[in-house]
């Protein structure tokens, strides 16, 4: 009995010992977290609306280290002076090309005329510092693309890959390029800068310059698969890229459009595509078409499941019903009430070409969305704009096959006189 | 806690309340077979600066047996070899700043003439919010101690203990939190010193510790990656783990009765749980284990 009774106090004492717990942690992931070590600009306010181009650009969210901000035309440069939101506690300063502090930088107005200008993020506890060049763009809206100039995203980081963006008759810089490479990168370090989604390859015979732009469909390695997000479809747009966002939300991160004040009556330019048989879902699974062209996941006795590409454009209101700034992304753009028009890439094209150029013309449609095209709004710069190219249709969805390779090159939007 | 206390209190008074035998001082053998729970962790030796807060910890329910075999020289001495079977593991939250991780992943491509081509990624930065961890192991220890018997009822003892790892699991997921890739501070780093050694850093996986000791300083500015809680990074460092592993024990036994037993015994290894090698984490684990149980005494 004696033994009985001291093992019930022994497992009386294990059970005690087994439940130490329940004190939850105060940490809650927002947009704002951060700790005293990071020193970042989240925001940019321009108060002098006058200059902007788009009103809803008087805040500005932060996505790089190069932010560049749209102005009007004939915004007077030599003056502006910004407000800058940073990380909670976080200081900044104007610093010179050798990053030494001239001053401190909220509010003070600096010559943006030649050029973007540094600045010099501290964090709350001065242990990390960031350096930031900020620029704004005033050059009138281009219509044609060539894809004529890229670079490689920082010369010091790794992994490498490049960036698009589009230079004038002189070399000028005129706006630049999105992908989503930098989530790519994030995913798959070991790639090397053709290994990329999207990267340069050689433009159509007789353009004028030798450039175009490639985008597979690739798959997205282990951490791509751990992350739900077997594979990437190499795209390329206008407009921004919140890498911050990109495993959580890939479609959201994807931000298209520019603001833009003509009408676009046509899409036109040459692409080429070339699918790959090897169609894979979101689970990794290889996908077939059966004899009724229902999707299976059977080989025997079916065919490749067909891969497609997408270019297409759109014009949309760029503010909502409340005034608020808006903009379409990987998640709204099929069914958003905001598009006013939109040109796409159908049928046969959209199949493959086998590889070989071949040259398109696109005509805008306007009559069949809810939101009617309105000339003022036009004026006022209330439309944005977005050109967006992807190697395989479904592959936000994370459907897609893999080596599926659009190439685009030479594009121009007709715009009504 | 005093729930605890006083349940430990009773269990030694009532032994002290027993009869004490008469002493013997010939050599002899005793032998034992005992069950016992087991509870504790692994973690660093020191706390690191990284971790904020633990914010649950459970112990779980793992048991073990063991059988011992001690040689008794004489009344007060003895030398006890242990053979357990056991299972040891924990469970817990934390909250981590700034935690500077290197997490690599292997992937397999295979191409149309089916051969396959390995490559191996590596996600590294500084990690901050929840993190989740479930470790354990089930392993054949082999303590071998030197045993100090107060009296017939008492015995304490010390000594080296091995043990083999034939089931190992250390995995988990970090939600709830973002990751930063680390970038060079531009300001504090000796950026001569950089650029002449930039050839020979891999930026995807720099060695921090190197940097820090050329005045090149790593620093969480770089681009930040939300990992919610509903889709957490899973990680499983389960191959990493050692098989073999040593440590000492320290054990200590009650016999409140003849042939009932009350043990409980704390095992403790120099080595990390980790191979040498892994890097994964900022510092060592150890394991320290206490078992608590009874048994019966030949």
């Amino acid at each position: 009995m004696k033994i009985a009774r001291i093992a019930y106090i022994m497992m009386a004492a294990m059970a005690l010992c087994c439940g130490c717990d329940e004190n939850d942690s105060a940490f809650t992931l927002t947009d704002e977290s951060s700790t005293p070590y990071e020193a970042d600009i989240r925001y940019i306010y321009i108060d002098d609306l006058s200059i902007l181009k788009v009103k809803s650009d008087s805040v500005t969210a932060v996505y790089s280290n190069s932010p560049e901000i749209r102005l009007n035309v004939d915004a007077d440069m030599t003056k502006i002076a910004p407000r800058f939101g940073l990380t909670k506690g976080a200081k900044i300063y104007m610093v010179d090309a050798d990053n030494k502090v001239i001053g401190d930088a909220d509010k003070v107005a600096r010559d943006f005329s030649n050029g973007g200008q540094k600045y010099m993020v501290e964090s709350a506890n001065g242990q990390s510092h960031k350096i930031y060049t900020l620029s704004f763009n005033c050059n009138e809206t281009s219509t044609q693309y060539h894809f004529n100039y890229v670079e490689l995203n920082d010369p010091v980081k790794k992994p490498q890959y490049y960036t698009f963006s589009e230079l004038d008759k002189n070399g000028e810089y005129l706006f630049g390029w999105c992908t989503a490479n930098g989530g790519f990168g994030i995913a798959k370090s070991s790639s090397l800068p053709f290994d990329f989604p999207t990267y340069p390859c050689r433009g159509i015979e007789n353009g004028p310059d030798t450039l175009g732009v490639a985008l597979t469909t690739r798959l997205t390695g282990a951490f791509g698969k751990m992350m739900k997000m077997p594979l990437a479809a190499g795209n390329f747009f206008m407009g921004e890229f919140n890498i911050a966002t990109a495993l959580k939300n890939p479609r959201a991160s994807t931000h298209f459009g520019i603001p833009f004040d003509k009408k676009p009556i046509q899409l036109r330019g040459w692409m080429s595509y070339q699918p790959s048989d090897k169609f894979q879902n979101e689970k990794s699974l290889a996908l077939y078409l059966d004899a009724n062209g229902n999707e299976t996941t059977e080989a025997e006795g079916n065919v490749a499941y067909p891969d497609s590409c997408d270019i297409y454009a759109v014009l949309y209101r760029n503010v909502d019903d409340e005034g608020n700034p808006y903009y379409l992304d990987g998640d709204n753009v099929p069914y958003s009430e905001y598009i006013v028009g939109k040109a796409s890439l159908s049928g046969e094209l959209k199949a493959g070409t086998n590889g070989e150029w071949r040259y398109f013309e696109l005509d805008f449609d306007y009559d069949n969305f809810a939101m009617k095209f309105d000339k003022e709004v036009l004026a006022a710069n209330g439309y944005s704009f977005a050109f967006v190219a992807s190697s395989s249709a479904q592959g936000g969805f994370f459907r897609g096959a893999i080596g599926s390779t659009l190439k685009i090159d030479e594009i121009e939007v007709v715009c009504e006189k | 806690m005093k729930k605890i206390a006083n349940i430990i209190v009773a269990v030694l008074m009532s032994g002290f309340a027993l009869q004490v035998a008469a002493q013997k001082d010939s050599p002899s053998w005793d032998f034992s077979a005992r069950v016992g729970y087991n509870f504790g962790g692994t973690a660093p030796l020191e706390i690191p600066e990284e971790i904020e807060s633990l914010d649950r910890y459970k112990a779980g329910a793992h048991f073990g047996v063991r059988l011992t075999a001690e040689r008794r020289f004489n009344y007060r001495w003895g030398l006890m070899l242990t053979a357990g079977f056991e299972e040891k593991g924990m469970e817990g939250y934390v909250t981590v700043e700034n935690f500077y991780t290197k997490m690599e992943r292997k992937s397999s491509e295979t191409d149309g003439e089916g051969n396959v081509t390995v490559q191996s990624d590596v996600v590294t930065g500084f990690y901050t919010g929840r993190e989740y961890t479930k470790e354990s192991t089930t392993q054949i220890i082999v303590p071998l101690t030197v045993r100090f018997h107060f009296n017939d009822r008492f015995a304490i003892g010390v000594g080296p203990q091995m043990h083999i790892n034939v089931k190992k699991t250390f995995k988990g997921e970090a939600g709830n939190g973002y990751m930063r890739t680390g970038e060079i501070d531009p300001i504090r780093s000796d950026m001569k010193r950089f650029e002449a050694m930039k050839g020979e850093i891999d930026m995807a996986n720099p060695d921090r510790k190197r940097l820090e000791k050329n005045g090149i300083y790593l620093v969480p500015t770089g681009d930040r990656v939300d990992l919610t809680a509903d889709s957490p990074a899973e990680f499983d460092f389960s191959d990493d783990m050692r098989k073999f592993n040593c440590g000492a024990e320290v054990n200590f036994d009650f016999k409140p009765m003849d042939h009932l037993l009350v043990f409980a015994n704390v095992d403790a290894s120099v080595g990390g749980i980790m191979h040498s090698d892994f890097s994964t984490l900022p510092f060592e684990l150890h394991p320290i284990f206490v078992t608590v149980g009874f048994g019966y005494s030949f």
